[in-house]
């Protein structure tokens, strides 16, 4: 204690007399990296193209899905859209509808394609992520949609219609927008 | 004595400096997960959009059935008071969806008449007793309760498996259920005549 007490004061008493380098100020630099923080909102979560019959295109308003990105992200974003395959909502694992790879239809396979508002043709959705905006979209954005839908050719025709194996039915599918910083 | 005194003090003051260790990596492990929010993140908050679609689909109704008599001896005659089964007892009859609605199945006897006097007849028995002119029909379901019977009577009832008491169902197209029958003839009855009974089955959406 009594060594330790006598080195603490010597070196107390020496600091007034360390060498000065001549300074009167200093700089000290502040290194921050700002999160890459987003959100994304697809809206209506829910739509249906109401009673559909086979091989027929059922469209919706280009308008009817607005996908917003949240004001307060802080990075500017890539989208990718991907679909699925379509279930009977009630039995999913007993019937259901493979969404097309090729955009054509047929038995047991349907197409599903989007459009921006503003676009010039439909872009097929897939199981595969496509491409959604061209661009990057950043915080405040938002883009407008709307859905086409061509109906599986059908399972079986009952005087001279044709129908699907499962009627009055709610046959469901899901549609997913994906965003990645730029 | 001393040793020993100096000894207890050394034991303390290891304890002391184990302490305070452990004080120190709980202050540093506090600032850490403190921390960790501000840590730079990449993609956080919802990087998915979803909507589900759905869609309805139009119904129509239809049943189909493959067999549509049974000569219950073939050319030979039937017995007084004899259980006859269909040569199939489980898959006599197949049942076809050949609409597309899910559909429940109901089926009704009805009393067995002479041919030629469609006034004489054996009446189809409620309770699953023959007796003089009288007669009693049963269905079997393929994969229900083995030799497990269920009456047909003359009111119309929905065909049940025995197995659970659920009734069956023919949900889409193309789905198929199968069925035999069982007779029991009167115990007394004119013999020579032939008699005919018709047996309805019908779908109603499920």
């Amino acid at each position: 204690m009594g060594i330790m007490g006598i080195l603490l004061a010597g070196i107390l008493a020496l600091i007034p007399c360390l060498p000065a380098t001549a300074q009167d100020s200093g700089t000290i630099t502040l290194n921050m990296t700002g999160a890459m923080e987003f959100s994304i909102n697809l809206t209506p979560a829910n739509w249906s193209f109401g009673t559909v019959t086979p091989n027929t295109v059922n469209t919706t308003d280009l308008t009817q899905f607005n996908l917003t990105v949240d004001s307060t992200s802080t990075c500017a974003i890539n989208t990718y859209v991907t679909g699925e395959d379509a279930v009977w909502a009630d039995d999913p694992g007993a019937y259901n509808w493979t969404l097309s790879s090729n955009a054509q239809n047929d038995i047991k396979v349907y197409v599903l394609w989007f459009k921006p508002d503003g676009g010039e043709s439909y872009i097929p959705i897939t199981k595969g992520q496509t491409s959604f905006y061209s661009g990057t979209l950043g915080p405040g954005d938002s883009k407008q949609f709307g859905l086409k839908l061509l109906t599986p050719q059908p399972d079986f025709t009952k005087g001279g219609t044709g129908y699907f194996s499962v009627g009055s039915a709610i046959v469901q599918t899901h549609v997913t927008i994906s965003a990645v910083v730029a | 004595m001393p040793t020993i005194k100096k000894f207890c003090k050394e034991v303390l003051r290891k304890l002391t400096m184990q302490q305070m260790k452990i004080r120190v990596i709980t202050i540093l492990l506090a600032i850490i997960l403190a921390g960790i929010p501000y840590l730079p993140v990449v993609a956080e908050g919802n990087s998915n959009g979803e909507t589900t679609i759905t869609m309805n689909t139009e119904s129509v109704m239809g049943i189909s059935l493959d067999q549509v008599e049974w000569r219950v001896e073939g050319e030979e005659d039937v017995s007084l008071n004899t259980t006859y089964k269909t040569d199939l007892p489980a898959s006599w009859c197949t049942i076809t969806n050949v609409g597309n609605t899910n559909v429940t199945m109901f089926i009704k006897g009805d009393d067995a008449k002479w041919v030629s006097d469609p006034s004489k007849k054996w009446t189809l028995g409620s309770t699953g007793d023959n007796g003089k002119n009288v007669y009693a029909l049963w269905y079997h379901i393929k994969g229900d309760t083995a030799d497990s019977y269920t009456l047909v009577t003359k009111d119309l009832a929905s065909m049940k498996w025995m197995r659970d008491g659920e009734p069956l169902n023919l949900a889409k197209h193309d789905d198929t259920q199968q069925f035999g029958l069982k007779l029991l003839t009167p115990t007394q009855f004119i013999g020579g005549r032939t008699m005919e009974a018709n047996i309805t089955l019908s779908a109603v959406a499920a």
